[in-house]
């Protein structure tokens, strides 16, 4: 019982993390030391891709609400892609990320990213 | 009916996997729901991360079992512990669920889960022990 964890940067400043496995007590370590080295870069978005990941605990929504934490300063997006269904149900329960932010396909997620950015840039500009 | 199961376990993290994977197979032999099964494993995994987290003082080596039982309408589960007294139900406040994301603290969700997934818990203190019992429904 482990996880997997890769990553690719999709487009500029966003960046897709694939969990394949458990995100629990035993392997959130794993997953926060990953994002450490994404957060080396200027990350704008990241996009947990969640279609293998089997098993979700209180220990793993820490890693995603501190994602959430780190991306605030910026004005950047968490988006989750493809859950299964006992996966957003306790994502659900903890009432953790708005409905907004979780999506079936990539290609909706990324529209939500794109007019979050737009937003931000509306703004600065 | 299926006899009922019995694991002990160390009061260390990576024996949770250990726990999660024997519940697994009976239930599954049982025919217990897989839904079910996660909601009862993730409730365990919960206790048992926050006893062994905060419930000993010693250091030393304690034993945590648990027993796991199918009836046709229910799923239990017993768990006994010699960590300090703590109820689940009485001491732990649930988190702020509508808190912005700043005051959103990063722990308090696991036993939050506990409640939430069970459909019954009780706690008694019995003989120096945490005695909690946790029932699933698996019939509406």
């Amino acid at each position: 019982m482990s996880i997997d964890v890769t990553y690719r940067e999709r487009q500029p400043g966003l960046f897709e993390l694939t969990l394949a496995g458990r995100l629990d007590t035993d392997t959130y370590a794993q997953v926060e030391a990953t994002l450490d080295g994404i957060f080396a870069n200027a990350v704008r978005g990241i996009q947990f891709d969640m279609r293998d990941l089997t098993y979700l605990s209180s220990m793993g929504l820490r890693v995603l609400i501190k994602t959430m934490k780190r991306l605030r300063p910026v004005r950047g997006t968490v988006t989750l892609t493809h859950l299964q269904p006992q996966i957003h149900k306790v994502i659900e329960i903890a009432s953790v990320l708005p409905k907004e932010n979780i999506f079936s396909s990539v290609e909706e997620a990324d529209a939500y990213f794109d007019a979050m950015q737009s937003k931000v840039l509306g703004q600065d500009g | 009916m299926t006899e009922r199961l019995e694991v002990i376990i160390a009061n260390r993290l990576d024996e949770i996997p250990r726990l999660a994977e024997a519940i697994e197979a009976y239930c599954e032999t049982a025919n217990v729901s897989l839904k079910a099964i996660y909601n009862l494993n993730l409730a365990l995994d919960e206790l048992i991360t926050n006893l062994v987290s905060y419930g000993y003082d010693d250091g030393g080596r304690h034993d945590i079992v648990v027993r796991v039982n199918v009836t046709d309408d229910r799923l239990t589960a017993e768990m006994i512990d010699d960590g300090k007294p703590f109820d689940p139900l009485q001491d732990a406040p649930n988190p702020p669920l509508d808190a912005s994301l700043d005051e959103r603290p990063i722990g308090g969700l696991g036993l939050y889960f506990v409640r939430t997934l069970m459909d019954d818990v009780r706690y008694s203190r019995e003989d120096s022990r945490n005695r909690l019992v946790l029932t699933k429904r698996l019939k509406d």
